[in-house]
């Protein structure tokens, strides 16, 4: 078993697995910082996942498909924009009702495009490349897992670099923060707590959108209903563990990543019931979001 | 505003009214017209069980102008709404209802059991209505299919590929473990078995589950595991997650049984380098099985409160045999198999079943253990 988990192997199949967490957690600790809570993530990802599969397909191009499953992302954020800050409805319920929404949209776009089919198989996508690094993707274990990974690897760990300067080293970052901790000093001093809480959903959405596209323009070369499975809502309850630090909320993604992957890639080498290993995610999760309450708690004991 | 709600008040009563008066009464039969309905309890667009339903009753119609054939198609994200449309089809003036897998068979012993319903005729396919019981109920035509001739097919094919291409075990991929996917991987295991001691060879089977029959990218990263571990071949059971099995087959250059429908030519026109990479497909006739069924119903011979079960015998299971199939298989591994099919076929060759109602779960725990190469 230990000698599973050590192998190059395992780290390259973790890690496609945690990419989608992580930026569902990436566009989960963006707006929550701006003090809107984006549980639509999930249905923004699978509507981003059917826009880069079918439009890659269609313009031949993953360039194009990528930035499209981008935009569809941040549509559907600002669908929850329109509802929840212009309309005042409440963000979770809007939340639910577009992930609700989203379900049945994207299975509306695949059977109407291709001709009452749910999933866009018969329509591959053009995948987003594979950067192999010379030399350095050569290293024994970590070199492949690192070196050797998807384009959409490295735009995760430059998206990681940019959260990092933007909440601590721009005005927008402080922007974003003064709107979820003290809307109204921000407003105090003129700084409209609306028009941040779109730009940080508009970034939400892109993230969204990069995570539903690797899964069906990388993981997979199509897209099927479905194939989002939850990974947003652990992407959020990652953000929630990460208490909303970039590189913390991403070595919690990771290991959610870690576990899902355990669980899929354990059942090969392990004998183990997999009823059993298909509900340590789940367990994990829990166990987390257990560990977090009483961290919380006693921190504000403290206080 | 005030108005306004009293409008939409009135709007909702005048539009719901008519609804629950209708709902109460039950058509009568004698319209002249014959009308089927078949209820689908998923999606369409699966490419496997449920089209081939559909396939098989639109062919239906085309063929039979003069029948009446609806499908209603309910989804597979509300499953409370099965009931309510039985009801509600029971309630209009179908002759014959025919609806498919196990979450309609308790929606359909309630409706079968009503009175009022007794006119009406019913066909359940891949389930028997209740386990042992189909006498009770003697306006239901149950259809169940012998996937496990199909498995066991596969699983005589993956072992004599994976001999010639010198790798020590195959695999079988399902989506949960229920009683269907267990068939299929039971009779899986037993032509892996089977073919071990037919050609005193010794080629292992892994079996892995999904968890589910949607998530793609876990059967994709499944099946990649199993090919990075030695796998050549191996045959996935779990419909729309299965597709996820396909690809990573293409990516690893290896090679994977389908199953359902012939999923090679599902892709030989869009995505031909993927469909190279399908021997073959374990088929299940459903669309073939409710035909005939329809056409027994027209001409009166259709039996009700029976179980009927289809097999390699009647032409509703077996594998695929396309140009793929013959490219990639060698001439003698083709003959045996072919041979494996037709003692199915005349019941030289009993295949166990894997339903729990046949065989206990110790049983197929204990051949798939003694074949898996982790344990």
């Amino acid at each position: 078993m230990l000698e599973w988990i050590f192998s190059e192997n395992f780290l390259v199949n973790v890690i496609a697995y945690a990419i989608p967490i992580i930026f569902a957690a990436y566009a989960s600790l963006i707006s929550n910082k701006a003090g809107i809570s984006a549980i639509n993530i999930e249905g923004a990802m699978s509507v981003a996942a059917v826009t880069g599969a079918l439009v890659s397909h269609f313009a031949n191009n993953w360039v194009i498909g990528l930035a499209c499953a981008m935009s569809a992302g941040i549509l559907m954020m600002m669908l929850l924009a329109l509802s929840a800050l212009k309309l005042k409805a409440d963000s979770f319920l809007s939340g639910i009702a577009l992930n609700t929404f989203a379900t049945g949209a994207c299975l509306l776009i695949v059977k109407g495009v291709l001709d009452g089919r749910t999933d866009s198989s018969t329509a591959p996508s053009v995948l987003v490349p594979h950067v192999n690094i010379p030399l350095l993707s050569d290293i024994p274990v970590i070199g492949k897992a690192i070196f050797g990974q998807n384009l959409l690897f490295f735009i995760m760990l430059a998206v990681l670099a940019l959260l990092i300067v933007l909440l601590n080293c721009t005005r927008l970052g402080v922007q974003i923060k003064t709107a979820g901790y003290h809307p109204e000093a921000g407003e105090s001093v003129g700084v409209s707590v609306k028009r941040t809480r779109v730009i940080a959903l508009i970034i939400c959405g892109a993230m969204a959108g990069l995570g539903g596209a690797y899964l069906s323009m990388a993981n997979l070369g199509y897209f099927s209903a479905g194939m989002v499975s939850g990974r947003g809502f652990i992407g959020i309850a990652a953000e929630a563990m990460g208490a909303g630090m970039p590189i913390k909320t991403t070595l919690f993604a990771f290991l959610f990543g870690a576990v899902d992957y355990f669980a899929v890639g354990g059942q090969t080498v392990l004998s183990f019931p997999y009823e059993l290993l298909n509900t340590l995610p789940y367990l994990m999760t829990l166990l987390a979001l257990t560990i977090y309450a009483v961290a919380h708690k006693k921190k504000n004991v403290k206080k | 505003m005030k108005n306004l709600y009293r409008i939409l008040a009135l709007l909702l009563c005048v539009i719901f009214l008519p609804l629950t008066a209708s709902a109460a009464s039950v058509a009568d039969l004698n319209d002249g017209v014959t009308k089927i309905a078949l209820l689908i309890s998923g999606d369409l667009g699966d490419m496997s069980f449920w089209d081939s339903a559909n396939a098989g009753l639109t062919k239906f119609a085309a063929d039979h102008p003069d029948v009446v054939v609806d499908i209603i198609e309910m989804g597979s994200s509300d499953t409370t709404k099965y009931e309510s449309t039985l009801t509600k089809t029971c309630n209009e003036a179908y002759d014959l209802i025919i609806v498919g897998s196990t979450d309609m068979r308790e929606p359909l012993q309630r409706a079968a059991k009503k009175s009022k319903y007794s006119d009406r005729r019913f066909i359940i396919f891949d389930t028997e209505i209740k386990d042992g019981k189909a006498a009770d109920y003697p306006t239901v035509h149950s259809i169940m299919f012998s996937q496990n001739e199909g498995g066991y097919l596969a699983g005589t094919l993956a072992a004599l590929m994976s001999q010639e291409k010198g790798t020590a075990a195959t695999a079988f991929v399902g989506g949960t473990k229920n009683d269907i996917i267990n068939d299929f991987g039971f009779g899986f295991m037993q032509g892996v078995r089977d073919a071990n001691v037919a050609k005193s060879i010794n080629v292992g089977a892994y079996n892995a589950y999904i968890g589910d029959f949607v998530n793609s990218p876990k059967g994709s990263s499944l099946a990649t595991s199993f090919y990075e571990s030695g796998v050549e071949v191996l045959f996935a059971a779990a419909s729309q997650a299965g597709l996820g099995c396909i690809d990573s087959a293409k990516n690893n250059g290896k090679l994977i049984i389908g199953v359902d429908s012939d999923q090679y030519a599902y892709y030989a026109d869009t995505d031909p380098e993927k469909a190279s990479h399908i021997v073959t497909s374990v088929l299940k006739r459903v669309d073939l099985a409710l035909y005939e069924c329809c056409e027994e119903f027209l001409a009166g011979t259709l039996t009700y409160g029976d179980l009927e079960v289809l097999g390699v015998k009647d032409g509703m299971i077996g594998l695929v045999e396309n140009d793929n199939y013959n490219a990639l298989v060698s001439e003698e591994t083709r003959a045996y198999v072919a041979d494996v099919t037709a003692r199915i076929a005349s019941g030289e060759l009993v295949v166990q079943s894997g339903l729990k109602r046949y065989t206990k779960q110790d049983v197929l725990n204990e051949l798939f253990d003694s074949l898996d190469p982790t344990k």
